[in-house]
């Protein structure tokens, strides 16, 4: 089992709302530097304690995830870490031109020789707003993008592409990745739809926030469908992001954890009438979560993270963001699970 | 209107005597010559045809019945149809046909063009050992979800012929000019006019003229 820090880079004041699109005028420009100074040394500390990766994620206009361009926080992270991969969880295909993602993902891996892994999503349906894509066109952009980095990194020769969504008459990408025969990839698992796109392409599955037996019936779908095109994932193919928070003793986890929870759909703050225009009414399963999947103390964290394994997870990333853990708390569980929990998980 | 515009492509105009045998012309369209080399079902090529049609005068030859047909035959043929200078375009097993003609007339080639060429190991060594004297500006299309061996031979195509280019056509299998005619039709119009440098974007990226 593979223990990733999610670096979310929260803002690192409190900037007082929710709303999306937060307003700039709310940032503190000295706060904007703490928040990337701070992330960077958290995610040192998470290096230090043994997790396996650090991950970075993609997300614009608000101070809950303060990078933009993951790229950039990654660049950095290839410099301040010697040892954990960095994973870019991930590049938001419809808002970006993928060439470029698979030319500064290539630039990465070459920076960290050799450890970068990447997963390739749509966004939040905040996110398409960024910078105005067509919402219900999302996901066949993602996985054009998709098809089409993977050429980029594999083609030889100089080659076009003539896409739906993309079309590129000179692609040509420089440096080569050192990953061969490129970075391990993964898209997301959070519907079925996107579950047979990964195993069509063998490429490595994705869930967050999703419940235990919602894992377990898309992992199953996803070795089904692998089967179907010759081949078999393993567990090393399957991510999964979740809330956690661990301490020395169960009493002591939710003491600190209070009375706060999360609910998804309103994370961020938008009005409904846009959300429902930008999801056509539809609601995924994003849903109040009541604790972090991973809690209590080490022993009941070694357990849960069983079950996860036996669900067919093999790589677990982590975020220790919740209401009313402080900054020094979430410092003091990635310790607790870095010292009594890593140590029993390894060989899972 | 699609289906009528199908019915109405491709008359047939004759045939050029090969081997004792006679290979199909039809004919669509006006403009410059573009001989379109094919075999088998010609209902697959029709919506690419209709397309290239607007601009240029195709003329159409199924090859399924002598696939080996020497090209001075076809060559000699196509003077009858008053064709000297002409583009060519040969479709998976049109292929080899197309680069022997690009080979044994390079002064009448304007462009090659190849789309899901065939396997390697099926294109005659005589062949590929002419391919690096092939001369006109040369355009290799293949489907990115064609599993029959056409993307090694298109980049091999792309590797041993000085002015060529590559082109992936993203969700087409190896029936790439059924599958996406328009996303054939558009960057081949736009390759024969303008050849190698049909890289280069001349539309323009104003959102508020």
């Amino acid at each position: 089992m593979k223990a990733s820090f999610f670096a979310s880079v929260p803002y690192a004041a409190d900037a007082g709302t929710r709303d999306w699109p937060a307003p700039p005028i709310l940032c503190d420009r000295e706060a904007g530097v703490k928040t990337m100074s701070r992330a960077l040394e958290q995610a040192q500390f998470a290096e230090e304690l043994g997790f396996d990766w650090v991950s970075v994620s993609e997300h614009h206009y608000s101070p809950r995830i303060v990078t933009p361009s993951p790229m950039i926080f990654a660049a950095a992270l290839t410099q301040r870490l010697k040892r954990a991969r960095i994973a870019l969880l991930g590049p938001l295909l419809p808002l970006t031109n993928p060439i470029r993602v698979a030319e500064e993902l290539a630039m990465l891996d070459a920076m960290s020789d050799g450890r970068i892994i990447v997963l390739f999503l749509r966004g939040t349906p905040n996110e398409i707003l960024t910078y105005r894509n067509n919402p219900n066109e999302s996901r066949e952009i993602t996985q054009e993008g998709v098809e089409l980095i993977l050429r980029a990194w594999t083609e030889p020769q100089p080659f076009g592409w003539e896409g739906r969504y993309f079309n590129y008459r000179t692609v040509s990408v420089w440096p080569r990745t050192v990953q061969e025969p490129h970075p391990k990839v993964f898209t997301s698992g959070n519907n079925p739809e996107s579950v047979r796109f990964a195993a069509r392409h063998r490429i490595g599955l994705g869930m967050s926030f999703l419940a235990l037996t919602t894992i377990k019936e898309r992992v199953r779908m996803y070795y089904e469908e692998a089967a179907k095109e010759g081949w078999t994932p393993t567990a090393d193919d399957v991510l999964y992001r979740f809330f956690a928070h661990v301490a020395e003793t169960d009493q002591e986890a939710a003491s600190t954890l209070g009375q706060g929870k999360v609910d998804l759909s309103k994370v961020y703050n938008i009005k409904q009438t846009l959300m429902d225009e930008v999801t056509g009414g539809y609601r995924p399963e994003m849903r109040e979560i009541d604790r972090p999947f991973l809690y209590g103390g080490p022993s009941a964290a070694v357990d849960q993270i069983g079950e996860l394994r036996e669900c067919g997870v093999g790589n677990m990333d982590m975020s220790f963001i919740w209401p009313g853990v402080t900054y020094p708390q979430q410092l003091r569980a990635m310790e607790c699970i870095g010292k009594s929990v890593l140590p029993q998980i390894r060989d899972l | 209107m699609g289906q009528a515009r199908q019915n109405d492509a491709l008359v047939v105009k004759g045939t050029i005597e090969v081997n004792g045998g006679g290979l199909e012309v039809r004919e669509a369209g006006s403009g410059r010559p573009l001989i379109v080399i094919s075999a088998g079902d010609q209902a697959q090529i029709v919506p690419l045809v209709n397309g290239l049609a607007e601009n240029n005068r195709v003329l159409a030859i199924d090859v399924s019945a002598a696939e080996r047909a020497p090209a001075s035959s076809v060559l000699q043929g196509l003077s009858r149809f008053g064709v000297e200078r002409f583009s060519v375009i040969g479709i998976s097993r049109g292929v080899p046909l197309a680069i022997a003609i690009a080979i044994a007339a390079p002064n009448q080639i304007d462009k090659l063009i190849m789309m899901s060429p065939p396997p390697w190991s099926e294109i005659d060594d005589q062949l590929l050992a002419g391919l690096p004297t092939v001369a006109a500006p040369t355009l290799v299309l293949v489907g990115t979800s064609d599993r029959s061996g056409s993307a090694d031979s298109a980049r091999k195509l792309r590797e041993k012929i000085g002015a060529s280019q590559l082109l992936l056509i993203y969700d087409a299998g190896a029936l790439i000019a059924a599958d996406r005619p328009d996303a054939c039709a558009s960057p081949i119009g736009e390759f024969l006019d303008h050849g190698v440098e049909y890289v280069v974007c001349h539309d323009s990226q104003k959102i508020r003229p």
